[in-house]
């Protein structure tokens, strides 16, 4: 076991191969507030990629409401299950992560779903957290029930999980980009990467016998665009780009700036200790308790700089970029009221209105002298 | 590794010892039934006139031959490990006839595993040979860790040459493909229903870069199979890899609850990155068995030390 630094649990922690970090990694930011749960991310992801014969129950992408959906079931009950609730201390993770206290029999604390655990990919939609009694209404926040869609990807972690349980390391991290992929030559379908993934994003293809998982759609990101899941995305929920290494912050990088800058964009269950590269906005609506388990300890300030984007213009002006184009921004700016995001080398790929033009009607019309129901 | 790993191996072996005693005792029914021939505490492979029953594990050749009985261990030396002995032992008996040498190998299974899928793993057996000039059957000189990686020169002390392993693996799954032809969705699925598939829509040669699998040429996603028996060499943990030269036939059933498994090879297949037996020579074999009821593969596994053969002249 090496020691290497894991920034979003505060501290350094065991894992099989030494620190090496990719020369660029991958990130993305998913905004739970905006998503309304459509799967077109996952139909775009099922069409493009896992519409093969041993891919049936592949979904790479899907989108499952919290807290009682899962693809597998139950997978983050089991995690939890797995680690008992997280103890933090501040911003440090005082606990024991997947690779840390394990039986001498495993490289990583991991679970199997069962079998049928994989058929039921919708289970719990649109279901809320208690019954909503008759006459219920939810003028506060947080709400007292609630629910929520949490989009899921392989989170392309910088300590994969899948990495460190593979016994014949047919799993590799792109230097380039940091994506994570299965060698397709190497693997001997063991699924020891689907156990020992936390997100149990890792699946079995019954038809080539070897386990297939998300590619970020590197042949996409090897073109300087988003990948399909971001691009499709009809609630601009995504947003995809690269993350600046630990200790290094470039403040006109939309990831840096959301997720070091602003710190409004959380990684999901960092405890695991696999350091995700996900990044999630928490829904402002949803029970606190939950949001801290599932986000860490950042949660409440993260949501008490979101819900006052309206009066912060470059906030604001950073959520307009996403889905506004589909070639990775490298940085932005705000040009008074105009977003603006631009590649590599500072050109400029897309400009988009911070705030849409509006026109407000009057309540009741003078002229007609009738009430308009639509008046924005 | 620590000693208390050590003491832990060591409790593991008597308990084992108990579990193997115990399922003896239970298969002596199952042994009436399947053989008329006692155990023996020598692997002799004896020398057969003719070909070798390679198709036929219920051959009487084979049965009228006295069975090896190998002791299994769990693997408990790198993790992924088993904490459970799924398998005792295996009745091991071997044939040659000068030319090929084949080895039938027989354990207690009741539940038949033959389908890979999500979360479900199928029954296999492996056989181990050392791939060397002239292997020391007394003392075996490869270690039983699937061989050795070579270890680079440095700090002064030269390179120290690897240990190469001759691997042949029989998968109940690959049995099926070659008896029934390849297991699809469908076949696990009844009820599935696909609306279009790459092949149907661009046909099977264009289709292919959907099942990288099979674009990246792993034996595992092979569309036609000949044999269930995949030979492989490795040198130490995690080098397993398939052999470019395929040779090895067998076949495998199960009746009464026992798994029956015969896998043959060419004693000298002229390639010197294989095992090669000769007959009147002694010579040390391995054996491995995976149970998919309980989630065995890989590593996860049983696995039975260094026997030394002796190949009949």
């Amino acid at each position: 076991m090496a020691e290497v630094n894991n920034w979003q649990i505060g501290r350094t922690m065991e894992y099989p191969y030494p620190e090496n970090r990719p020369r660029r990694q991958i990130a993305w930011i998913f905004d739970p507030n905006k998503c309304i749960g459509c799967q077109t991310c996952t139909i775009a992801c099922k069409s493009t990629w896992t519409w093969g014969t041993g891919q049936e129950y592949m979904l790479w992408n899907n989108v499952e409401s919290k807290p009682f959906g899962f693809f597998p079931v139950g997978w983050d009950v089991e995690l939890m299950n797995a680690m008992g609730p997280a103890k933090w201390n501040g911003g440090r993770y005082e606990g024991e992560t997947i690779f840390e206290g394990l039986p001498p029999t495993e490289r990583v604390r991991g679970w199997l779903p069962d079998e049928e655990d994989w058929a039921f990919p919708n289970i719990g939609e649109d279901e809320v957290s208690a019954p909503v009694k008759q006459g219920d209404y939810f003028p506060d926040l947080p709400h007292g029930t609630w629910f929520y869609h949490l989009a899921r990807i392989c989170n392309h972690c910088t300590y994969p999980g899948c990495i460190a349980a593979c016994p014949r390391q047919a799993i590799y991290k792109r230097p380039e980009d940091g994506i994570v992929l299965v060698d397709q030559e190497r693997c001997r379908g063991y699924q020891e990467c689907a156990q020992g993934c936390p997100y149990k994003k890792v699946m079995f293809n019954n038809n080539t016998r070897t386990t297939e998982k998300c590619i970020a759609c590197f042949p996409k990101v090897e073109q300087g665009l988003q990948p399909q899941c971001v691009t499709s995305c009809i609630g601009r929920i995504r947003l995809a780009g690269f993350i600046s290494p630990p200790g290094q912050v470039n403040p006109q990088n939309p990831i840096d700036y959301l997720v070091k800058v602003r710190k409004v964009a959380l990684p999901m269950y960092p405890q695991a200790g696999t350091e995700p590269n996900v990044y999630y906005i928490p829904p402002i609506h949803a029970g606190r308790e939950y949001l801290r388990q599932m986000f860490g300890p950042g949660v409440d300030d993260a949501i008490t700089t979101y819900a006052n984007t309206k009066n912060d213009p470059e906030l604001l002006g950073v959520f307009t970029l996403f889905g506004s184009a589909e070639r990775i921004m490298h940085r932005f700016r705000i040009d008074g009221e105009i977003a603006i995001g631009m590649d590599e080398n500072g050109a400029e790929i897309v400009r988009v209105p911070v705030r849409e033009p509006s026109w407000v009607r009057t309540y009741f019309d003078e002229v007609r002298q009738a009430y308009n129901h639509n008046i924005t | 590794m620590t000693t208390e790993r050590n003491v832990d191996r060591r409790s593991f072996l008597r308990g084992a010892g108990a579990v193997a005693a115990g399922a003896v005792a239970a298969v002596g029914v199952a042994a009436l039934v399947s053989s008329r021939a006692g155990a023996t505490d020598q692997l002799i492979a004896r020398r057969h006139e003719g070909d070798l029953p390679v198709d036929d594990p219920d051959n009487e050749a084979w049965l009228s031959l006295d069975h090896f009985v190998a002791p299994l261990l769990m693997q408990q030396v790198a993790p992924p490990q088993v904490s459970e002995l799924a398998v005792p032992e295996l009745w091991v008996r071997a044939l040659h006839n000068g030319t090929d040498i084949a080895f039938h190998i027989e354990w207690g299974d009741a539940v038949v595993n033959d389908i890979e899928q999500m979360s479900r793993f199928r029954d296999a057996v492996a056989v181990q040979l050392p791939v060397a000039d002239e292997p020391d059957a007394a003392a075996p000189q490869t270690s039983i860790t699937m061989g050795l990686a070579p270890i680079p020169a440095a700090g002064g002390q030269p390179e120290t040459p690897g240990q190469v392993v001759h691997i042949l693996h029989w998968k109940a799954s690959w049995q099926w493909d070659v008896d029934h032809g390849r297991r699809t969705v469908k076949d696990i699925f009844p009820n599935m229903h696909n609306d279009v598939t790459p092949e149907g829509l661009l046909g099977e040669a264009n289709s292919v870069v959907f099942y990288p699998g099979v674009f990246a040429g792993n034996s595992l996603s092979a569309r036609e199979r000949t044999s269930p028996i995949e030979e492989l060499t490795a040198a130490g943990f995690g080098s397993l890899t398939t052999h470019e030269q395929q040779l090895a036939t067998g076949r495998g059933v199960n009746e009464r609850g026992r798994w029956r498994v015969v896998i043959a090879m060419p004693m000298d297949s002229g390639d010197r990155s294989k095992a090669r037996v000769r007959p009147g020579a002694r010579a040390p074999v391995a054996f491995a068995v995976w149970d998919g009821a309980k989630q065995n593969r890989g590593a996860r596994k049983q696995y039975a030390d260094w026997v030394p053969m002796e190949v009949e002249a």
